[in-house]
């Protein structure tokens, strides 16, 4: 293989040798591709742009999601990537024997008319003792068309030159579904038991995921269902089905999976299988936007983000929607108003987004991305900033009368002297924060108010942190807890 | 305890700085401050006001710097020890604009270093690394600046050793503590000492706002959308030396340090010392000798009898001031940049107070002679003021631009500049960001709120960028840019200066003004049409002349054409040039105010008697009947009357001018009525002489200033009477130009018997010329004005001269020949057609827009031809349609069509004035025409119409409209009082043909109608486009 042929544009081939459907299969590589074509069950073609090692190897990662193992071969056309699947991928395309001929005619589509006319031209060819392509390509070429008619010389002219053959356009399945039987491993009857639905459960879900990855895609909704071995009056098969809303789009089994696990460990307990499963069916319903990176099968963004999304989904669901939430950081001084709750980023169209009215959508008031703040910042900051006092170096938080927590201050750095928005009587305000360490190990962020809102007042330049004395927060001004750092 | 913060903007760090230099200056001083640097960016814009106000702060010392924006590096801020280093740092400056986008500026490093190892100065250089804000930092990451590296700390130790200092500032902003390790491990890795700053944007904490609203401005976004890029508190105002120690009290050296450094910094911008360019002063002389060697040549031409005594006494008392002042190079300066045009035969007039100068005068520069005038040389030059003279120069307009290519070839652009002016901002603008910024409607006409409110008047007069002033350069021996920073100008291939026209006055640096009069072209232009060389070949005194100004037949002539002039000649009648001196004066705001109009009038006139008080007097008011009419009799009467000395005359001058926006003139004032009284004045007179000087506040004009104009409009005026034909022609070849548009001009020279003939395919040039008279019925001598190309809309030049090559192969023999051979789109021709250009080629207007019609089609065929022809129709003035929807293309136009055509396509009509037609075919109109209304006694009530060509409501008018009307034979001027003016403000705004019902006023020659009554003369004047009139508010 010649090495500059890696760094064109290339086909690849992936031929099946057992039938299968590849539009589940096609339609996950879309995260390759974009240019995709099918040979009916046979094969599958990628025009890619790139490496071809490295897409390989996760091409065949994919595929053995899909339980398949094709053969894989690369070329500069599609009809040469299909020969080197079907005879050699190592071969040139001077070393092809001519059977290879019928790739080149149209890789994509069998035809019978032009196979009938090319096994005569094969036969022909054998007769002169023509075996390979180098061998054909030796024939001069103004008697190809006398000798092999018009599809023969067609098909030499294109094995000869690589001409690329037109992409007949790929269309995704219409329903993102997967089906896989459910049978005991030694009785092949049904299952009941929830182990065995739910390991194939995440068989489907992988391959689910991996098609709603070529999509670029994440699970919104889905449907999961079980069909039973008895049927109905009408003749059709019994079913137990579920639907499930995830609080956070998931593109992978194992933020789905959990959520499954819990739903059905509670349904069936509460209402058991009548009669063994025999098939589970897992539908996509709705999807969201998925993650920039996914694109990539093993980029680490995208297994945090997919971590991150099963971690809040399942807090989501936990705790209620207002409980979980994602703080989007926002471009403002003042601390309350520095993040916003964001429940998930729906996609702008989606019809069943989950809206809590205490929760903005971050697709309804979208906002540029703030800075990253160079001052470090609490890691947990209280809504409201709650009133403590000082007492020598003591710090005592009172509610009810009674002292609900108390510290003793072993230093303070700062102050942040944090003023501004000062055009809006609301927001206006002007405060001295303080890093407060505590002899228990702990560090609170406490402010002081510093006079009136108004911009144009002074506040007095409060004593150095890093005075030879030492310093403390001065005495007359009310001071607030408004977060601790972690 | 001492502090000096050696890091601070003013405003003039565009959209950063938050406060003027004069209020950071001011408030360090009242903090105590030892000493304040302003480090602006990229510029010394604010250094000069700066250092004026610490002019009278002796106890704070100020620092001259500026902040350097470099590529590849961080900022770095430069103070200026000493001269040559603050030279040095022009330079650098001049470097950094030059090849920036305009309103930007960076030096590579390596030009920085390079630079910095090459010019001797820089080792008086003193360097403070700055960081960059946060709101800046967008610009930075776009201009890929890295934050300082450790490592760049070596290299710039390396440039400047022990002048390198570490800024260290404490704004409470959460990152004191990590920025002060930071500066402590630099400090023991480098060994650069730490200085401690608060790098202030604003004088004082109130500022704050402000400066978040610049944020807003600059970052194009408001202020809630700055977000964290606003600065997170207010602390970066100017501290006291107590506030700084509470800041840095781990630091004390680092305090005391900004005061050793800043008492290290001892250069001062009074030590630009400047030098004039002179290098043609011929061996053997110095500037002053050769000045007065020059000025003894031109006394020949000027005084071809000798030099009269008073003369010769004059330019002895200016030749001992100027050599005292050392100014003789700035007067050869101008007399050489004068001496160039010339040469070049472009005309050329000092303007202004240098008309008071013998020198002047003598050297050709101005054209009045002052010692005749009686006019007073303290008002241009005196030892008191301090500084040097300013001699504004008039050049033709057409050919201003060879002057100043001129400038620049002589003298290069390292010491030709032009003088930049600052663009500030106005009310509108000002509300405006500061609606933006606020979320509020930025189109809103007023504020909404006491904040905006505020914001806006803190915010007017802010600079927002530098533009060119329109004719100042700054000229220098010595390299400029090493005086001030040089950087482009918007417009190509100029250069302007850091600093305004004020700043060079308060440095004493040159200024002159090189400046465009459209008059001047026209002048010259008639001059060589008649064969005349200059102006000084006009004859004076011409009593032909005056009695036409007497008439106020002044349409066209310079200063004296408008309306309000045109009334006061009928008034005034002015017989000599010093009645044209004043009558230049009199129509300005200055007199009106004062209250002295009507007093000298009365006395002119002899209905009141001519009372000067004092014998002391007459010299002095005796030639302005006792009434002071210019500043220099004020100053006059001081010197003679209030013991004043002729620099404090001249200071009292300054202060009448600086009264209207200061509003007091107390010390002077006082000491200027303590000397009348004492002098024995009458109290009632000195009180009378206050009340005017008010006037003067209200620009009144100098006397030399308006006897400069008063010469020209002495000329156009002479031109006019004589000439009408050269001269209108001249006047429409240079327009845009005076009060009257081209329509006007044509009616007036026909009134004067010039014949005026149409555009012609085959004779017309771009510009109108002066042909033989056709018509055989005039002497075989006479002359026509043949009107140019440049008169039809949407021609341009470039297509004229096509025309003109095409027609000097072959002259056009048939329309048909114009057709094919002019090349013009079809538009222009459909105009040309109805515009009757095609008439010498025998073809009526209706049937030369059917031939273009026929010839646009046939060459350019469209699917829609038939469509297309309706649509051309429907593009040409909709009576066009109308007319060829009739049946024969050979049907003529109605006659008044042809001429209101006339004036949509060319401005005008050289088929008379549409007056005489609409009198003749709408028999309601009234028939008086002007002529007739101008015999109407004193109250008599008329019916007038006539075209409006002029509508004014001068500031001063107290909401009184004045409006013109013209017909065929002249002129009637209109006066509405409020209430009329209110009645019917749409109909005189939005209709040239009126009806006027009103009352005759007389007084002498000058005729107005007090209007009672308008109406209209049309219900719709939709199709009246393009009728020549002014308004002006």
């Amino acid at each position: 293989m010649k090495k500059d042929e890696s760094k064109n544009r290339i086909t690849l081939c992936l031929l099946f040798r057992n039938r299968i459907r590849l539009a589940e299969l096609a339609e996950a590589s879309f995260r390759f591709t974009p240019k995709i074509a099918l040979r009916e069950d046979e094969a599958l073609f990628l025009d890619y742009q790139g490496e071809p090692a490295q897409v390989l190897l996760r091409i065949r990662a994919l595929c053995r999601r899909f339980g398949t193992d094709p053969v894989l071969a690369w070329g500069e056309e599609a009809g040469l990537a299909l020969a080197r699947a079907r005879f050699g991928q190592k071969l040139s395309r001077e070393e092809l024997p001519v059977q290879a001929l019928d790739c080149f005619l149209n890789p994509f589509e069998r035809d019978e008319e032009s196979d009938r006319t090319l096994g005569r031209t094969l036969a022909l060819l054998q007769q002169l003792g023509i075996l390979d392509f180098a061998q054909l390509f030796a024939l001069p070429q103004r008697t190809l068309l006398s000798r092999f008619g018009k599809s023969g010389a067609d098909a030499v002219l294109r094995a000869r030159v690589g001409v690329p053959s037109t992409w007949p356009l790929f269309q995704a399945p219409d329903r993102t579904l997967e089906r896989a039987p459910l049978c005991q491993p030694d009785t092949l009857d049904g299952v009941s038991d929830l182990e065995s639905i739910l390991q194939a459960a995440h068989a489907l879900l992988d391959r689910l995921g991996a098609r709603l990855r070529g999509r670029a895609a994440r699970a919104a909704r889905l449907s999961l269902t079980l069909e039973l071995d008895q049927k109905s009056s009408s003749g059709r098969p019994l079913q137990r089905a579920w639907n499930f809303g995830l609080p956070v789009p998931q593109g992978s089994a194992s933020g789905i999976l959990p959520l499954i696990r819990e739903k059905l460990s509670a349904e069936l307990q509460r209402q058991p299988l009548v009669r063994p499963a025999v098939r589970l069916q897992i539908e996509i319903l709705e999807t969201a936007p998925g993650h920039g990176a996914q694109r990539d099968f093993f980029h680490r963004a995208e297994l945090e983000a997919e971590a991150w999304d099963a971690l809040t989904g399942r807090l989501c669901q936990k705790l209620g929607a207002p409980g979980a939430f994602v703080a989007e950081p926002q471009d403002r001084h003042l601390p309350e108003r520095a993040w916003r709750a964001v429940l998930r980023k729906a996609a702008p169209d989606a019809p069943h987004a989950i809206r809590s009215p205490a929760i903005q959508d971050s697709a309804a008031t979208p906002q540029a991305a703030a800075p990253v703040a160079p001052v470090r910042r609490p890691a947990r900051v209280l809504k409201r900033p709650v009133p403590v006092q000082l007492h020598q170096r003591q710090l005592k938080l009172v509610q009810d009368n009674r002292t609900a927590c108390e510290w003793q201050i072993r230093e303070i750095h700062g102050p942040e002297r944090l003023s501004g928005e000062w055009w809006d009587p609301n927001t206006a305000f002007q405060r001295d924060y303080y890093q407060v360490r505590t002899e228990s190990g702990e560090e609170l962020w406490v402010f002081a108010q510093t006079g009136r809102s108004g911009p144009g007042d002074v506040a007095p330049t409060p004593a150095s942190p890093l005075s030879p004395e030492g310093s403390l927060m001065p005495l007359q001004r009310q001071l607030y807890l408004h977060g601790y750092f972690d | 305890m001492a502090y000096a913060e050696l890091l601070c903007r003013t405003h003039y760090s565009f959209l950063e700085g938050a406060s003027h230099p004069e209020e950071l200056i001011q408030q360090a001083a009242a903090m105590g401050l030892r000493a304040l640097a302003i480090t602006d960016r990229d510029g010394v814009y604010g250094i000069p006001k700066a250092y004026v106000a610490a002019r009278s702060l002796p106890h704070l010392h100020f620092i001259t710097g500026a902040t350097l924006t470099l590529k590849e590096h961080p900022p770095i801020a430069l103070l200026a020890r000493d001269r040559a280093a603050y030279g040095v740092l022009c330079r650098l400056l001049t470097e950094s604009h030059r090849d920036a986008p305009k309103g930007e500026a960076f030096l590579p490093w390596s030009q920085f270093v390079s630079m910095l190892g090459e010019l001797p100065g820089s080792r008086g250089l003193v360097a403070l690394p700055r960081e960059e804000a946060p709101s800046l930092r967008k610009e930075a990451a776009l201009m890929r600046l890295p934050r300082l590296a450790p490592h760049d700390w070596g290299a710039l130790r390396d440039l400047f050793g022990d002048r390198l200092y570490l800024p260290l500032r404490r704004h409470l902003d959460g990152q004191d503590e990590a920025r002060t390790r930071s500066a402590i491990e630099l400090q023991k890795r480098f060994g650069v000492p730490i200085l401690a700053t608060n790098d202030a944007y604003y004088h004082e904490p109130s500022r704050r706002m402000l400066q978040d609203v610049l944020t807003a401005t600059r970052l194009n976004t408001s202020l809630a959308g700055a977000g964290r890029r606003l600065f997170s508190n207010g602390e970066r105002h100017l501290k006291s030396a107590l506030e700084m120690a509470a800041l840095f009290p781990d630091l004390p050296e680092a305090l005391a340090r900004t005061v050793e450094v800043a008492e290290s910094c001892t250069f001062s911008p009074a030590e630009l010392r400047y030098r004039y360019p002179s290098e043609w002063i011929p061996g053997g002389h110095t500037a002053q000798s050769w000045m007065e060697h020059l000025v003894r040549e031109g006394c020949r031409t000027r005084y071809p009898d000798g030099v009269p005594e008073a003369v010769e006494r004059q330019l002895q008392h200016e030749f001992q001031l100027v050599k005292e002042l050392q100014f003789a190079d700035y007067f050869l300066t101008i007399w050489e940049i004068v001496d160039f045009a010339r040469s070049r035969g472009i005309l050329c007039q000092g303007r202004g107070s240098a008309a008071n100068s013998a020198i002047c005068y003598c050297l050709g520069i101005t054209a009045v002679d002052p010692v005749r005038m009686n006019l007073l040389f303290e008002r241009f030059l005196s030892a008191e003021r301090g500084e040097p003279p300013d001699i504004d120069v008039d050049f033709e307009h057409e050919r201003r631009e060879e002057v100043i290519q001129h400038i620049y070839e002589r003298y290069g652009r390292d010491r030709a500049a032009m003088v930049s002016a600052v663009i500030t901002y106005r009310t509108r603008s000002a509300i405006r960001d500061v609606n933006r910024a606020l979320g509020l409607d930025p189109g809103a006409a007023e504020t909404k709120n006491w904040l905006a409110d505020r914001l806006t008047e803190d915010l007017r007069g802010f600079p927002r960028h530098l533009s060119i002033h329109s004719g100042g350069f700054t000229l220098s021996a010595d390299p400029i840019v090493e005086i001030v920073p040089v950087e482009p100008a918007r417009m190509e291939g100029r250069t302007i200066i850091q600093w305004d026209k004020n700043d060079l006055d308060a440095l004493g640096l040159l200024k002159v003004d090189i400046l465009a009069l459209g008059m001047l072209t026209a002048i010259r232009k008639s001059l060589d049409q008649i064969g005349m060389k200059d102006l000084a070949a006009i004859p004076a005194e011409d009593p032909a002349t005056y009695a036409m100004i007497q008439k106020a037949d002044t349409v066209g002539v310079f200063q004296i054409e408008s309306r309000a002039q045109m009334n006061m000649l009928g008034r005034l009648k002015p017989r000599t040039f010093y009645d044209l001196v004043i009558e230049v004066a009199l129509v300005r705001p200055g007199p009106i105010v004062g209250k002295m109009v009507h007093p000298y009038l009365k006395r002119r006139q002899g209905l009141e008697p001519v009372d000067i008080p004092d014998p002391r007097l007459d010299p002095i008011l005796a030639r302005t009947l006792g009434v002071p009419l210019f500043q220099e009799q004020v100053m006059k009467m001081a010197i003679v009357l209030a013991d004043f000395t002729p620099g404090e005359a001249d200071q009292l001058r300054r202060a009448i001018g600086a009264w209207r926006s200061t509003g007091s003139i107390e010390e002077m004032g006082m000491k200027l009525r303590e000397g009348l009284l004492r002098n024995g004045l009458p109290e009632k007179f000195v009180d009378l002489i206050f009340t005017q000087i008010q006037g003067f506040a209200e620009y009144g004009f100098p006397e030399s200033h308006a006897a400069s104009f008063a010469l020209l409009a002495y000329a156009s005026s002479w031109l006019k009477c004589h000439h009408p034909a050269e001269f209108t022609c001249a006047l429409i070849n240079s327009q845009p130009l005076g009060f009257y548009s081209n329509s006007t001009l044509v009616e007036d020279a026909r009134r004067h018997g010039v014949r005026v003939l149409p555009v012609h395919p085959n004779h017309s040039a771009w510009d109108c010329q002066l042909v033989p008279d056709p018509h055989t019925e005039v002497p075989r001598d006479a002359r026509a004005l043949q009107l140019g190309w440049r008169i039809v809309r949407g021609l341009g030049p470039a297509q004229v001269r096509a025309l003109v090559e095409e027609r000097e192969r072959a002259p056009f023999r048939s329309l048909h020949d114009f057709l094919v051979r002019s090349r013009l789109g079809r538009e222009l021709l459909f105009q040309l057609a109805l515009g009757n250009a095609f008439t010498c080629f025998g073809v009526e207007p209706r049937q030369a827009l059917w031939e273009c019609l026929a010839f646009d089609l046939s060459t350019r065929p469209e699917p829609t031809g038939q469509l297309s022809l309706f649509s051309a129709l429907d593009s040409t003035p909709d009576t066009g349609p109308a007319l060829l929807r009739a049946s024969e293309p050979e049907v003529r136009f109605r006659e008044d069509v042809d001429l209101f055509a006339d004036y949509r396509i060319f401005g005008l009509s050289t088929r008379g004035h549409p007056m005489p037609l609409l009198r003749s075919s709408l028999p309601r109109l009234p028939k008086l025409s002007s002529a007739e209304v101008r015999t109407r006694p004193n109250g008599a009530e008329v019916r007038f119409a006539g075209l409006v060509i002029v509508r004014q409501r001068p500031p001063t008018a107290k909401g009184t409209t004045f409006a013109t009307l013209e017909d065929e034979a002249g002129f009637v001027d209109l006066i509405l009082w409020k209430s009329v003016h209110e009645a019917h403000e749409p109909l005189l705004q939005n209709h040239s043909f009126l009806v006027v019902t009103g009352t005759v006023q007389r007084e002498g020659d000058s005729l107005s109608l007090l209007v009672r009554k308008l109406e209209p003369v049309f219900a719709s004047e939709e199709n009246l486009q393009n009728l020549p009139s002014h308004s002006w508010h």
